[in-house]
């Protein structure tokens, strides 16, 4: 094997998320937008830069199969950021109904419950309540749907709108799809080999956008708007 | 859909249970030569199944409790394996979501063609490679995609790589289930693409499944909506999908988000 030189996943990268809002990343595959999502939960140190995060952070990933613990109850992974942060017994118990109900599951049904007795919808609900609960300022979301069914992706979509909203939550939101990207930022960015061919507010980007990589990636969305009126 | 043309695969009243659970209900649907029909449906609706029981290779457990699958005026379910081994792979063939799995990580990919290629028919050693070469560049990789194996080939290569295979033997009907799924949209465009120009090319009859409306809106001519192993509705694409008359499927088409969508929430079925 030959010297490899060192990959730059993510490249000289400058953004900021205003309180409350979403900011959508956007890119295929290889383009750096998952990196940027652990560096900014610390999950990984860059090379050169800065990550500021003010307030508490968390994250949701795009595989609810693989990110929950296949040995622990439904209540035992909601707990765990609390346990974490030694909140008492009582009060957990407390947290986990309310935020179950929040992701409309049952308390009864799912508390004693494992991962595997449930679908992949349910399952992601499960990873994002157990974020909620500890109500981080920020919230990194890989992906968090694109491995459900659009009826399930339409539910969790209402569902993080409508939290954001009450709680006042920053996203960071990262996806491959264009249309649930629009659906859900304020602002987006456009990541293509770990670099941002362009950033700007998401009306003015989809109805606008100057970059050639952005264009072509908006024309091959398969879009049938004229579909449904 | 051109009536004039023969159907080349009738499915009839097709009934499957899986432990006493009836997974497929009454499905009844027909292929034909040249046309893309696609079978839609959620997760659990028993699309997939439906496109395996066209090859017979259901789950153990499942029984089909009544219907046929009619294809060169022979039930598939009254065939021997022998004659059902003599029909997967090479006059109909399946292309499966998952490319990752359903390659051999150790073989080559030129091994693994030339093996569906023997299992049916026989070659001499330049002309086989001469036949490898022809397929390879016919789904648009070059020749040295043969030499390497799957994890040296991106998620879309590998996806070409198993639609030469898939054709290798020329088959009439080709079961694409979920094609597209894992791939980035730039990749899944050039993938259907290159699934219409091959269709067009071969004449080939194509059973599409997919969960993804618009993915349906690009290459289907004709539309079966599953919901709970029922077929809920179906037509042609210009039917099913711009005048729908069945509510189950507006919902799934208008909750997906559209480019420039205004609306604050989605509605949910």
């Amino acid at each position: 094997m030959g010297k490899k030189e060192p990959v730059k996943a993510v490249d000289d990268v400058s953004f900021t998320v205003q309180k409350g809002k979403t900011f959508g990343l956007v890119g295929e595959s290889g383009c750096g937008k998952s990196t940027i999502a652990k560096m900014i939960v610390g999950m990984l140190v860059p090379s050169a830069g800065r990550v500021t995060v003010i307030g508490d952070k968390d994250i949701v990933f795009q595989d609810p199969y693989g990110s929950l613990n296949p040995r622990m109850t439904i209540s035992q992974i909601i707990a765990e950021p609390l346990v974490a942060r030694s909140v008492k017994k009582d009060k957990i118990e407390r947290s986990i109904k309310e935020i179950l109900a929040r992701v409309r599951l049952d308390y009864g049904i799912c508390k004693d419950k494992y991962p595997h007795q449930f679908s992949g919808g349910q399952r992601q609900r499960i990873a994002i309540a157990r974020v909620l609960i500890h109500k981080p300022d920020v919230i990194v979301l890989d992906e968090p749907v694109s491995s459900l069914d659009v009826s399930i992706q339409a539910g969790i979509l209402n569902l993080l709108k409508d939290l954001q909203e009450e709680f006042n939550l920053t996203y960071l939101f990262i996806s491959h799809d264009l249309r649930v990207v629009e659906f859900m930022s304020d602002v987006v960015g456009v990541m293509k080999n770990g670099k941002f061919v362009e950033v700007a507010p998401s009306d003015e980007l989809y109805r606008s956008p100057k970059s050639d990589y952005t264009k072509m990636l908006l024309a091959v969305v398969p879009d049938f708007s004229e579909m449904v009126k | 859909m051109n009536p004039m043309q023969d159907k080349i695969l009738e499915v009839k009243n097709l009934t499957l249970t899986v432990r006493n659970k009836t997974v497929v209900r009454d499905v009844s649907f027909e292929l034909f030569p040249g046309q893309i029909t696609a079978l839609v449906g959620e997760s659990g609706s028993g699309k997939t199944l439906t496109g395996l029981s066209l090859l017979r290779l259901f789950p153990n457990e499942a029984i089909c409790k009544n219907g046929c699958i009619m294809f060169a005026n022979r039930n598939i379910f009254d065939l021997s394996s022998e004659e059902m081994r003599k029909i997967r792979g090479n006059r109909i063939s399946m292309v499966f979501q998952e490319p990752f799995t359903a390659m051999n990580p150790v073989m080559c990919v030129g091994r693994q063609i030339s093996e569906t290629i023997e299992a049916h028919q026989k070659y001499l050693r330049k002309d086989m490679l001469k036949r490898l070469v022809e397929l390879v560049e016919l789904v648009c990789l070059s020749r040295d995609v043969l030499s390497k194996y799957p994890h040296e080939l991106s998620g879309g290569m590998r996806q070409r790589a198993l639609l030469a295979m898939m054709i290798a033997c020329n088959p009439e009907i080709l079961i694409l289930d979920e094609p597209t799924t894992a791939l980035d949209v730039s990749v899944q465009k050039e993938i259907l693409e290159l699934i219409d120009t091959i269709r067009k090319q071969r004449n080939l009859s194509v059973l599409f499944i997919t969960h993804d409306f618009s993915v349906v809106n690009m290459i289907a001519d004709s539309v079966c909506v599953m919901k709970n192993g029922k077929i809920v509705e179906k037509g042609t694409k210009k039917s099913v999908l711009y005048n729908s008359q069945h509510e189950y499927t507006r919902n799934l088409i208008a909750c997906i988000p559209r480019l420039g969508d205004t609306r604050r929430r989605l509605p949910v079925g």
